[in-house]
């Protein structure tokens, strides 16, 4: 069965080649196919008898691809590479500012901070960015034992220059210690009855 | 390159041109079934031998040339069943569609032709080359680039297909 049908398709496609035949038109649009495929010049474009639809758009290229094709590749990898440019652009605009920001609260720690680690300071700490240039030196404050009056106002001005010459010990003080005058002395309370053995 | 020998070549490829226009565009035709594509693929497919021309002359431009044409043909009917904007089936599909009958005055040489064209691309093309071209399975699978298998397969389902259609169109014909 199969040979005739391969005996009828052969017989057919001899018949049917009797009415192909090119002419003279299609050989030389072929010929000058071929020329201008050869020695290529800039702008120049290859005629096609039809432009609506088939090679012409679907292969024009040497490698048989559409070219919309690859234009929409190079399109996309345009966008990407951009995209990718736009994205480091950023991380090197954001890190900077980010770094102006942080800055100041590094400073808000006193280099020389009286309070012992581990000792609960009774004051709230100053808030974040807001700088005080002198730190109160004169509130001593002993470990696990916080100082009374921790919401009082101080009683003088602090950023004197006697502020640096007040009695200052690190660590807290010791039992019998004299707490500066200025701490104790607001209510009237004698230093003394603040002390506790 | 001298003046003279570009002139040599390509008078060497303008007879390699005129040898084998007719048998490329039958096999183009062939392949497409329409004579304005055919002509375009054919176009580009010498255009691809004359890039390559310095290469393929001493080796078999025409094989090379039937390659590309075969493998146009094939994507260009992917192309179309892509998009969708031209009708995939056959004229006696189109015939049924439109509650035409089919034509009793058709010779049995055109049912083999509307089989033919119902035959998806490739094994059309596989078709083309083995009873036109007279080629066989080892080049039939080097010309599309697939396995002898998948040529024995897709032969196997055109003939079956082949059959079938002339058969159904017999039977509508009486």
């Amino acid at each position: 069965m199969d040979d005739e049908l391969g005996a009828a398709l052969r017989d057919h496609f001899r018949r049917a080649a009797d009415d192909i035949q090119p002419d003279a038109a299609l050989l030389r649009r072929l010929r000058d196919t071929a020329t201008a495929s050869r020695e290529p010049s800039p702008g120049r474009v290859l005629p096609f008898r039809r432009s609506g639809d088939g090679p012409p758009d679907g292969f024009g290229g040497l490698s048989g691809r559409d070219p919309g094709i690859a234009r929409r590749r190079g399109l996309w990898t345009v966008a990407a590479v951009a995209a990718a440019v736009a994205i480091v652009a950023l991380v090197f605009t954001v890190q900077p500012s980010a770094e102006k920001k942080t800055r100041p609260a590094d400073r808000v720690v006193p280099a020389s901070s009286p309070s012992t680690p581990g000792a609960a300071s009774p004051l709230p700490s100053p808030p974040p960015g807001k700088l005080n240039p002198t730190p109160k030196p004169t509130r001593p404050s002993g470990p696990g034992k916080p100082h009374g009056g921790g919401d009082m106002p101080p009683s003088r001005p602090t950023g004197g220059p006697a502020d640096s010459a007040g009695p200052q010990q690190p660590g807290g003080p010791s039992v019998g210690d004299r707490p500066p005058a200025s701490t104790s002395s607001p209510h009237g309370i004698p230093p003394s009855s603040t002390a506790k053995p | 390159m001298s003046t003279q020998e570009t002139r040599g070549a390509a008078d060497t490829f303008e007879e390699f041109v005129n040898a084998t226009a007719g048998r490329l565009l039958r096999t183009a035709v062939f392949l497409v079934y329409d004579r304005h594509l055919a002509e375009d693929l054919l176009q580009v497919a010498y255009e691809r031998v004359a890039k390559r021309w310095r290469r393929l002359a001493d080796g078999d431009p025409e094989a090379y040339a039937r390659r590309v044409l075969v493998n146009l043909a094939i994507d260009e009917s992917k192309r179309r069943a892509r998009r969708r904007d031209l009708p995939a089936g056959s004229v006696a599909d189109l015939d049924r569609i439109a509650g035409r009958g089919p034509q009793p005055e058709l010779p049995a040489d055109g049912e083999l032709d509307d089989a033919l064209r119902a035959l998806p691309a490739q094994q059309r093309a596989v078709v083309v080359l083995r009873y036109w071209c007279d080629l066989g399975e080892r080049e039939i699978a080097d010309a599309l680039g697939i396995s002898r298998g998948t040529v024995k397969s897709h032969t196997a389902r055109a003939m079956a297909a082949l059959r079938a259609h002339v058969r159904e169109g017999r039977t509508h014909g009486r």
